[in-house]
């Protein structure tokens, strides 16, 4: 099952690329799709999606199939959006409540934006390890320790909490299982019984949670580590062909989709 | 020559005493078993040999250097400690680099730290499975991949805190066979409730609330029925026979093992 979060191992192009070089690569996609507000901006970042995926040899439907499950939290963005977005023309009106076509489509926008920002990050932490990511990360913030910021303690929290999605995802699961065959969980229930219903098991996944933290710290303590100083590492940063060719497609996408801002 | 010595130690947690006036040496090489039941300050014992955990009270010295919170990174460098939930322990997805990682920290040379991934993993019989995730990993293999990341930094002390405890019968004999190759020219400890699995140590340390009960070669203090009782420590398989046998009017020599019940069993013939 590809969780979110969850490393695919592979020795495809993006897995092979400088962890740095990497980072930077998606900042940038990342950036491409969070300033489209078009139509053929929209697409243009669907299809480099879809075209990293073929590229990383990772299966897209079961990130896809993750992201179903979502639904109603996609639903309620559209429909906040879609309700209460200020128009000078609506198609209705009513104290606070403002449906327009304006709304129909930021409403759309936002929700397309979360769906690609997401399984963008989705394919980065299937492509690159966690440890691959904080290299990449504390390079590229290397300049901000400068100001005093934390940047090796940053990147390491980061790591740690991407690391911990698809464990936390299992533990979820597991608790959920548990409570289910106590009866906590029955099947069929109407969808806000079910949400309620589902208050009482955030309590042991907080727990276990804290007790994995916990038993991680000391462990990574006991094994030498004290906030990424001193750590040396194993893979050597390089700039060669791909990288170069990586930093070119992600800033041509960038400016495709500056170009297609407001077309249509 | 690694050594243990603890002296004077108390800790608590929230006022409530775990370890009150510990004392206790090990000298030089060997295997020694903590003892203990829940709750008895087995766990937080470590913690404080490793310096995990401040030590307010007493002193701690490895191989002769006090432990402080100043020094307890150069100190931990000749500390390995496997513990016992391995799902929790892992850093990367990715076995070999999860291996790295003590080395990483202790700022190796690129080469050095290859050459000590390729080795434990080597060792622990991993070396097929360096790419795999270790969290998919068997039960088993999971406690060599963990041990694996703890003898790439090789240290002088080894220390098991029921690392065994969730293994098949299988996966443990495997694990002590491991740890039977390992212990040449080091401090193996064992932290552990089992009664079966102290008897593998030379030494046994028996903890009660948090205070030592028995120090003593392990044939001495696992061959105690009424002083394990005491302690909340079932006794080996080996131990409850022999005394029934005893009880019976059978003269059995006290076993504490399955190697010792063997002989045991053997002489009566």
């Amino acid at each position: 099952m590809n969780l979110l979060g969850a490393y695919v191992p592979g020795s495809s192009p993006l897995h092979r690329l400088d962890p740095c070089i990497r980072m930077l690569s998606f900042s940038i996609i990342f950036a491409a799709i969070a300033i489209s507000d078009s139509i053929c901006g929209y697409l243009l970042s669907l299809a480099a999606v879809v075209l990293l995926y073929r590229i990383a040899a990772v299966p897209l439907m079961p990130s896809i199939r993750t992201l179903w499950r979502f639904r109603a939290f996609f639903i309620t963005v559209f429909l906040m959006n879609a309700f209460f977005q200020p128009s000078d023309d609506p198609y209705l009106s009513w104290w606070i409540v403002m449906f327009s076509s304006d709304g129909i489509i930021m409403g759309a926008r936002m929700v397309l934006s979360v769906i690609l920002l997401t399984q963008l990050s989705s394919l980065l932490t299937a492509v690159a390890t966690p440890i691959a990511i904080t290299d990449g990360l504390r390079t590229l913030l290397h300049p901000l320790s400068i100001l005093r910021i934390p940047v090796d303690e940053a990147s390491a929290i980061v790591s740690i909490a991407i690391s911990f999605i698809p464990v936390l995802a299992a533990e979820s699961s597991s608790i959920m299982l548990s409570a289910a065959s106590r009866g906590a969980v029955p099947e069929g229930r109407k969808a806000k019984e079910k949400a309620l219903s589902l208050i009482p098991l955030a309590l042991p996944l907080f727990l276990s949670a804290f007790r994995r933290a916990d038993e991680l710290a000391a462990a990574m303590e006991a094994r030498g580590y004290r906030g990424e100083r001193l750590r040396r590492r194993r893979i050597s940063l390089s700039f060669g062909g791909r990288e170069a060719f990586s930093l070119l497609l992600s800033i041509s996408l960038l400016i495709g989709a500056i170009a297609l801002k407001g077309v249509l | 020559m690694p050594s243990i010595a603890a002296e004077d130690i108390s800790f608590s947690y929230g006022g409530e005493d775990v370890l009150s006036s510990f004392s206790f040496t090990i000298p030089g090489p060997g295997t020694v078993a903590v003892l203990g039941a829940n709750g008895s300050g087995k766990s937080t014992l470590m913690k404080l040999i490793a310096g995990l955990l401040p030590l307010r009270r007493g002193r701690i010295e490895i191989d002769g250097r006090q432990v402080t919170e100043d020094n307890a990174f150069s100190i931990r460098r000749s500390i390995g400690i496997v513990f016992q939930d391995p799902d929790s322990q892992f850093v990367s997805p990715v076995l070999e680099e999860d291996t790295a990682f003590g080395p990483e920290n202790y700022g190796f040379s690129r080469t050095e730290v290859m050459s000590r991934v390729d080795r434990s993993l080597s060792l622990t019989g991993l070396q097929d499975r360096r790419r795999s995730a270790p969290q998919l990993l068997s039960g088993g293999e999971k406690e060599r991949a963990q041990l694996a990341g703890v003898i790439a930094i090789s240290p002088d002390i080894l220390i098991f805190d029921e690392a065994f405890s969730m293994l098949d019968l299988e996966g443990q004999r495997s694990m002590h066979d491991l740890v039977a190759a390992l212990k040449e020219g080091r401090i193996v400890v064992s932290i552990t409730h089992s009664a079966e699995e102290a008897a593998l140590s030379d030494r046994v340390i028996l903890l009660r609330r948090g205070r030592i009960a028995a120090d003593g070669p392990s044939e001495d203090v696992l061959s105690d029925m009424d002083l394990l009782s005491s302690c909340s420590i079932r006794p080996s398989y080996a131990l409850r026979l022999t005394s029934a046998l005893r009880e019976a009017g059978i003269d059995a020599r006290f076993a504490i093992s399955d190697d010792g019940l063997k002989e045991a069993l053997c002489s009566l013939l």
